[in-house]
């Protein structure tokens, strides 16, 4: 397994559950939840793509805890710190789908995450 | 495989497919096919202590190559009566009846079939009429 981790979250590559473009992320924040993230990534340039992301409670526990709680603005940390461990500079998700709440298995719109700058506090997805 | 009420825990679903020989990526497309439909099936060898584990993390696992099926508990569920089951489904009105008073049994194909209606009748129903004859 390799790490990393400088943020509030650390990172760590599940070799088990990885294979080609396929790769499986726990991310730990200290005294906090722990998030699998497993997806399809491709590199263009500085933007990673995520197709098909897998992304919740790594295991049982995690995911009762998480349940109704990670949301945007969780998601929205997850990612920024995600952008500036892997040193990219935008994430692009494509392909998701619900995998909790009333309708799982809804497909969800792309979402792009840019990497937050001095300037710009949002990093929303545009 | 059936996902358990209380929902699974997604890591040791993935890992126990993966440690008995199941691919990554065709475990990932397994976890998200229980967390999104609820159930799931993958090619494996599926003793004892894989369905042990299995059930610990929320999923029933059973293997279907031989296992009997009710035909008539699949059809009552549609609320079909034998001749729209089998007019629906592309069957032989005696087949089904065949089936259902245990004068015969579905052979693999047939249990398939039987299986994937059982899931969902209205998609099963809808992907055999757009098939080509």
């Amino acid at each position: 397994m390799k790490e990393t981790g400088a943020g509030e979250y650390r990172f760590t590559l599940l070799n088990d559950l990885s294979e080609d473009n396929l790769v499986a992320i726990r991310a730990d924040r200290p005294g906090g939840e722990a998030i699998l993230i497993w997806a399809e990534v491709e590199l263009e340039g500085r933007m990673a793509i995520l197709r098909q992301p897998f992304i919740g409670g790594f295991d049982a526990a995690a995911r009762r805890d998480l349940r109704g709680r990670l949301g945007h603005g969780g998601v929205l940390q997850l990612v920024q710190e995600a952008m500036e461990q892997f040193d990219v500079d935008c994430i692009r998700i494509e392909q998701a789908r619900r995998i909790s709440g009333a309708n799982p298995g809804r497909a969800i719109d792309n979402l792009v995450f840019r990497r937050r700058t001095r300037d710009d506090s949002s990093g929303a997805p545009g | 495989m059936r996902r358990a009420d209380g929902g699974i825990d997604a890591l040791a679903v993935a890992r126990t497919l993966v440690r008995n020989g199941v691919g990554p990526r065709t475990a990932k497309k397994v976890v998200e096919e229980l967390t999104q439909h609820g159930a799931s099936a993958v090619r494996m060898k599926c003793d004892r202590a894989i369905s042990t584990a299995l059930r610990r993390a929320g999923v029933a696992a059973e293997s279907n190559r031989n296992a009997d099926i009710d035909v008539r508990s699949v059809r009552e569920k549609t609320g079909l009566s034998q001749h729209d089951f089998a007019r629906r489904y592309g069957l032989a009105f005696t087949t089904v009846q065949n089936w259902e008073q245990k004068r015969s049994r579905p052979d693999a194909a047939g249990r398939a079939l039987l299986r994937i209606i059982a899931a969902d009748p209205a998609q099963a129903a809808a992907l055999l009429a757009r098939a080509p004859c």
